[in-house]
């Protein structure tokens, strides 16, 4: 994933500066979540489209991924992980709203998402994963996919390693499949009347800590 | 008192008939009311209401001797397996009154015919309680093919006996299975001979009936859990006799656990926010999460980075020192990124779109929309975005003499995704391409 490869950067980075060799051991971004998929982001997609007046704003959080593709595959979801996905649209840093993203089974199996908070719904959005739950425009979509990054990962590394631009152009998240939720908002539900632009992040969380 | 009340209310309109029709009952049968004096308003903590349920007596009916001869009995219809609209009269073809229903006759009959997963009842005991001091059923006659009576129990079970004990257990068990009363008449008096007293007990029978309606009746004769009637014909059966204060609450229209919800309900946690550790966070790709050492604080932190621009701009230092001879070599001009600064152009206040610096884009760690110009990285980041050759550029080279697109050309990453049209994502909501599915 982007971000944990370029985790490895700075990681590497740091080596080269001496600030901290014992950081260069650790292979995963961030400690924490070493071998926690569902709490492993991916990578964030945030993306306005549509004639002006009446965009939408699209945000991909991936996370759980990249996995290569087996039979029976299917999305890490977990019913302990908190996703949050941050609106600002004051400029200071401080989410306006947030859309908290919750997983669970129900009794015969089946998972579902609930998503709560999000700009242009009125209560929780709340249906089964692979599928689209479009509440009066407001679209939420929870599902394995295909990774949509892409990125020489390898010849990354191998900069980082030599020091050399070593880039071959080669994807290396090529057939790899990761879980995605998408949602898609009326960008006046997010802006609200401001002004300025529209400031997007997201966290994962485990319950306790 | 209330459970005197109660007890009355019951007995009165069915035990006392099914007692009167079995001159050969034991007489233990009569345990359920004790209470002579049911105006007495003091005995609110009278402790026999839980003994009741679990009385003692109904065992010595379990040896009676007459079971074996109603299985037997040649009078119920079973050939067909159906009801039989004649039967209803209480008089049979010959002229005689049929045979009012009896406890006893009808769980030795039950214990026998239906086993197994077609078990109605625990014991012969729980089905004599059940029977005369818990369901509130009339007695009725044995050729009754319908009504909440035990008379139509009898019937089901001699049906379920020969024919098809799935279904016909179900209608001669507690439940009624929708044969032997309807859902709501079962639920009805059954709440009514067991939860009369209990704080949401009906004004009366019909109120019962209109709530009850709307009960759906989705589930199976005995289920114990979800919004259901037959669910609240169960808990508030034997359950609510051995313990109303606990268990009549299940049975109510707005039940109190159990009988609520259904299968295909989502068990989402609903612990606050709070409540939970975050362990990662993203915003801008790359960069920021990049060029940071101590990932666990800053995700905390997310997305004020404030405190680690020293080290954003340390490893920025560090990552020109190793690279910076090879974008020369490419005839590429590195930007400038000592910390401090020295010279004019530093990567980190180069601008990659019209005051938006590339220390703007790091610093906070979040994606930024600005809907008036168009859309794509750094303006947000869509699917296709080539985000790590503009990442890589507009940190290491000088943007006064480079694009933030000049990497695109050089080939150092590829250009699109593995899928779709030249790495097209779908037109259409949600996007992404479907998972990709193992080699076979």
């Amino acid at each position: 994933m982007l971000r944990t490869l370029l985790a490895r950067l700075g990681l590497l980075t740091v080596a080269l500066t001496t600030v901290s060799s014992a950081q260069a051991a650790d292979h995963s971004d961030p400690p924490a979540v070493a071998g926690d998929a569902a709490t492993d982001i991916g990578d964030l997609f945030a993306w306005h489209a549509g004639p002006q007046g009446s965009e939408t704003l699209t945000v991909v959080l991936t996370f759980g991924g990249p996995v290569p593709p087996v039979m029976g595959q299917q999305g890490a979801y977990d019913a302990d992980t908190l996703y949050a996905i941050h609106f600002d649209r004051t400029g200071d840093n401080v989410a306006n709203d947030t859309a908290y993203v919750r997983f669970a089974q129900n009794d015969l199996g089946d998972w579902g998402v609930q998503v709560v908070g999000l700009p242009g719904t009125t209560g929780p959005v709340v249906g089964a994963v692979e599928t689209v739950l479009d509440t009066n425009g407001t679209k939420v979509h929870v599902g394995l996919h295909d990774d949509p990054f892409f990125f020489d990962l390898v010849g990354y590394a191998n900069t980082l390693s030599t020091g050399t631009l070593s880039f071959t152009g080669a994807d290396a998240f090529a057939g790899q499949n990761i879980t995605a939720i998408v949602v898609e908002v009326p960008y006046a539900a997010v802006q609200q009347g401001e002004a300025g632009p529209v400031n997007v992040w997201a966290t994962a969380a485990r319950i306790g800590g | 008192m209330l459970r005197a009340k109660r007890i009355l209310s019951a007995v009165s309109t069915s035990l006392v008939l099914v007692l009167a029709a079995c001159p050969g009952d034991p007489p233990p049968q009569d345990a359920g009311e004790p209470d002579p004096q049911p105006t007495a308003p003091a005995d609110a903590g009278e402790p026999e209401a839980p003994a009741d349920a679990g009385e003692p007596e109904a065992p010595v009916d379990a040896g009676e001797p007459e079971a074996p001869v109603d299985a037997g009995e040649p009078e119920a219809p079973v050939d067909a397996g159906e009801p039989d609209a004649p039967a209803d009269g209480g008089v049979d073809d010959a002229g005689t009154p049929a045979e009012a229903g009896d406890c006893a006759d009808y769980c030795s009959a039950i214990m026998s015919a239906c086993t197994g997963d077609d078990a109605q009842y625990g014991s012969e005991a729980e089905c004599l309680d059940y029977c005369s001091n818990v369901g509130g059923w009339e007695a009725g006659t044995v050729e009754d093919v319908d009504g909440n009576t035990v008379g139509c129990r009898e019937y089901h079970t001699s049906v379920a006996a020969t024919t098809d004990p799935a279904t016909h257990c179900a209608h001669a068990g507690p439940s009624g299975g929708n044969a032997c009363g309807s859902w709501c008449e079962v639920y009805c008096d059954v709440f009514d001979s067991t939860c009369s007293d209990d704080a949401e007990a009906y004004a009366s029978e019909q109120a019962c009936l209109t709530a009850c309606a709307g009960f759906p009746d989705t589930g199976a004769a005995n289920d114990v859990e979800y919004d259901t009637v037959q669910c609240r014909i169960y808990h508030g059966g034997a359950p609510a006799a051995a313990d109303p204060a606990t268990h009549c609450g299940h049975a109510r229209a707005e039940a109190t656990m159990f009988c609520v919800g259904q299968p295909t309900d989502f068990r989402f946690r609903d612990d606050a926010p709070t409540a939970y550790t975050v362990l990662d966070s993203v915003g801008m790709p790359a960069v920021s999460t990049a060029l940071i050492a101590d990932k666990d604080g800053y995700n905390l932190a997310a997305p004020d980075n404030t405190a680690y621009v020293g080290e954003i701009l340390a490893s920025l230092n560090a990552l020109h020192g190793a690279l910076d001879d090879d974008l020369t070599n490419l005839g590429l001009t590195p930007c400038i990124a000592d910390n401090p600064p020295t010279a004019e152009v530093q990567c980190h206040n180069q601008e990659v779109a019209p005051g938006v610096t590339v220390a703007s884009l790091i610093i906070p760690d979040h994606l930024s929309i600005d809907p008036s110009a168009p859309a794509g990285f750094p303006n947000g980041r869509r699917l296709a975005d080539r985000v790590m050759d503009v990442t890589l550029a507009i940190i290491l080279l000088d943007l006064g003499t480079h694009p933030a697109n000049a990497f695109f050309a050089a080939g150092l990453n590829p250009a699109t995704n593995d899928l779709g049209v030249e790495g097209a994502f779908l037109s259409t909501f949600p996007y992404l391409h479907a998972p990709h599915a193992p080699a076979p």
